[in-house]
């Protein structure tokens, strides 16, 4: 069965970008623009994985993590956060929030994104 | 890489990127009339993050150091380790022109425009400021 991703993303570029690249790895896509849009979405479709960006309007990802983990549902869906260069204190707070991993979105590293989906997909409770 | 490869997302690279511009200065605008505009902080903040990490991915590495500075600067204002100035937002704003004006030229097949000048004015500023 194919897996199904879900992206929470403010931004259309990377949006966009990020699900074509996985639909083309094989994953089923789909996608949030902020962490209001994400909390609904990942409640009516329930992801294998959660790509959460953490800076975004509305919603940010903290405030998403802080909800999702605190709801007996959503705390189920393994949580990657996108990062990039000099984020590591928000990375240190999203993991502290439950978030499993981390990938850095400017590095461009999808054999690193696919490994870590799977690992956190397979550890899914 | 696959088929779905970097040059089919310059066109909505550009796009958003102009988007990113547009929120910059708008935001900027907003601060030079109140420097305690807590949105347009956020604004700016969000928007020179987004623009840096896109940036960085498309191979724009000026452009995204850039953005990446001002990043950092809202950073710090946000957590309260330095004021925000007028005369900080007005270099900015400068910075941001000429980001917007080197994304132009990329866009047209042009050489991708450096920063260093305007950059380092912004950061001797900035530990000015500290």
């Amino acid at each position: 069965m194919t897996m199904q991703i879900l992206i929470i993303e403010d931004d259309s570029f990377f949006r966009k970008f990020y699900a074509a690249k996985l639909e083309e790895k094989g994953f089923s896509v789909i996608t949030a623009e902020d962490g209001d849009d994400g909390l609904e979405k990942a409640q009516t479709v329930n992801p294998d994985v959660i790509l959460l960006d953490i800076i975004m309007p509305k919603k940010d990802g903290f405030e998403f993590l802080t909800i999702a983990m605190q709801n007996t549902f959503l705390i189920k869906i393994p949580v990657i956060v996108f990062s990039s260069l000099g984020q590591e204190q928000d990375v240190d707070r999203a993991k502290k929030l439950g978030a499993k991993d981390f990938i850095n979105k400017s590095l461009f590293d999808f054999d690193t994104l696919v490994a870590k989906i799977l690992t956190v997909a397979n550890k899914k409770t | 890489m696959g088929d779905v490869s970097l040059d089919s997302f310059k066109t909505l690279y550009f796009t958003t990127a102009e988007e990113n511009i547009a929120n910059l200065q708008k935001g900027l605008t907003f601060l030079l009339e109140d420097l305690a505009n807590a949105a347009a902080i956020d604004e700016v903040h969000r928007n020179a993050h987004t623009l840096k990490s896109k940036s960085l991915v498309m191979g724009y590495v000026n452009t995204g150091n850039a953005s990446g500075v001002i990043e950092n600067i809202f950073s710090q204002v946000k957590n309260g380790e330095v004021p925000l100035t007028q005369k900080i937002v007005e270099e900015v704003q400068k910075l941001v022109n000429d980001i917007q004006q080197s994304i132009i030229a990329v866009k047209e097949g042009k050489t991708e425009v450096t920063f260093d000048k305007q950059v380092l004015q912004v950061q001797q500023l900035m530990e000015k400021t500290q």
